[in-house]
């Protein structure tokens, strides 16, 4: 089981992913920002990141930048509301290796954490 | 009437059909989403479907004085325009029992996932409302993320309709029932589009459906 970081401003959304990941026996930090994920990853060095597109101030598409300058070998999914393509690819050309459309299905979040982690 | 504004009478029988089929399409397609969220059936429906004046929309959310619960999301995109989700405290209390699985101990002290699953009721009902009439118009719709105001009915109120006041007389009232096995809950969906971006709305249904 791994170690994930949940980075998402709504926390009902964080709250629901967490429980997936909990729930299937994974250790979850959860970050409500990209300034405080970016602290969040130093401390804990997680498995795997779980990240919002869609936040104030650092946004996830800046987000994955920075956690790529920490250590280029984050593994990172988006997860994105509809309509977001465009950033979707942006974010899939950076370095991210998966994405999660909101409303997700508990099953969609698990798919994606294991492809991030194989 | 100032000659620039909308009248319902301006809107034809077909174009009332046109926006009841997108918000039954898209009440359908939040219904699923929600369900996906709480991994449980959750209908979303509308019993009814208006146009009436902006100046009446405060009557029937309640007195001036009463509290209530608003969730705002602004439109960008191809049109402009607001949309607010209004709900009584009681209603509020029952929608976040329904998401989350507890009762909120006081609505004007809503805690963070609270206030942020009224949120997202409202984001995924608004987006996939939108969506459908995207699809139907081929107009770029954009929703901004939730907002969610515990306020007099008065104050809530008043940032969509000082916004649209100046080129909208009306509002689009969607009466909207969420549901699950255990509730059933009301509350008013409204919309102010932006006269120009209504009547471009309107008119790019009519084209696509000729």
């Amino acid at each position: 089981m791994a170690t994930l970081l949940v980075v998402d401003d709504a926390a009902f959304m964080r709250m629901r992913c967490s429980k997936v990941l909990k729930d299937n026996g994974h250790t979850v930090v959860e970050a409500e920002n990209g300034v405080q994920a970016l602290k969040k990853y130093q401390e804990v060095h997680p498995d795997g990141v779980l990240l919002d597109i869609t936040m104030p101030e650092m946004d996830g598409l800046a987000t994955l930048k920075e956690i790529k300058k920490l250590d280029p070998d984050a593994r990172v999914a988006m997860v994105t509301a509809m309509g977001q393509q465009a950033l979707v690819i942006d974010a899939l050309k950076s370095g991210a290796r998966d994405f999660v459309l909101k409303p997700f299905q508990s099953d969609r979040v698990l798919a994606a954490v294991k492809k991030i982690l194989a | 009437m100032k000659p620039s504004m909308l009248s319902t009478a301006s809107l034809t029988e077909s174009e009332l059909g046109q926006l009841r089929k997108a918000v039954s399409l898209g009440f359908a397609n939040a219904a699923s989403g929600l369900s996906l969220m709480v991994d449980r059936r959750i209908t979303v429906s509308s019993p009814g479907l208006r146009i009436i004046p902006i100046g009446q929309v405060p009557g029937l959310v309640g007195k001036p004085d009463e509290v209530v619960v608003a969730a705002y999301l602004s439109i960008s995109g191809d049109a402009a325009g607001h949309i607010l989700l209004v709900l009584s405290p009681d209603a509020a209390d029952d929608l976040v029992e329904m998401l989350v699985g507890y009762r909120p101990d006081a609505m004007a002290a809503l805690d963070d996932v609270e206030r942020s699953a009224l949120g997202e009721v409202a984001n995924v009902t608004g987006s996939f409302f939108l969506s459908a009439i995207a699809d139907a118009t081929d107009l770029l719709l954009q929703p901004s993320p939730p907002a969610v105001i515990v306020d007099m009915a008065g104050a809530a109120l008043d940032v969509p309709l000082i916004a649209v006041a100046m080129t909208m007389e009306e509002a689009l009232v969607i009466d909207t029932r969420f549901a699950d096995d255990d509730h059933q809950i009301n509350g008013l969906f409204l919309m102010f589009p932006d006269v120009a971006s209504l009547r471009l709305m309107l008119e790019r249904m009519n084209r696509l459906d000729e």
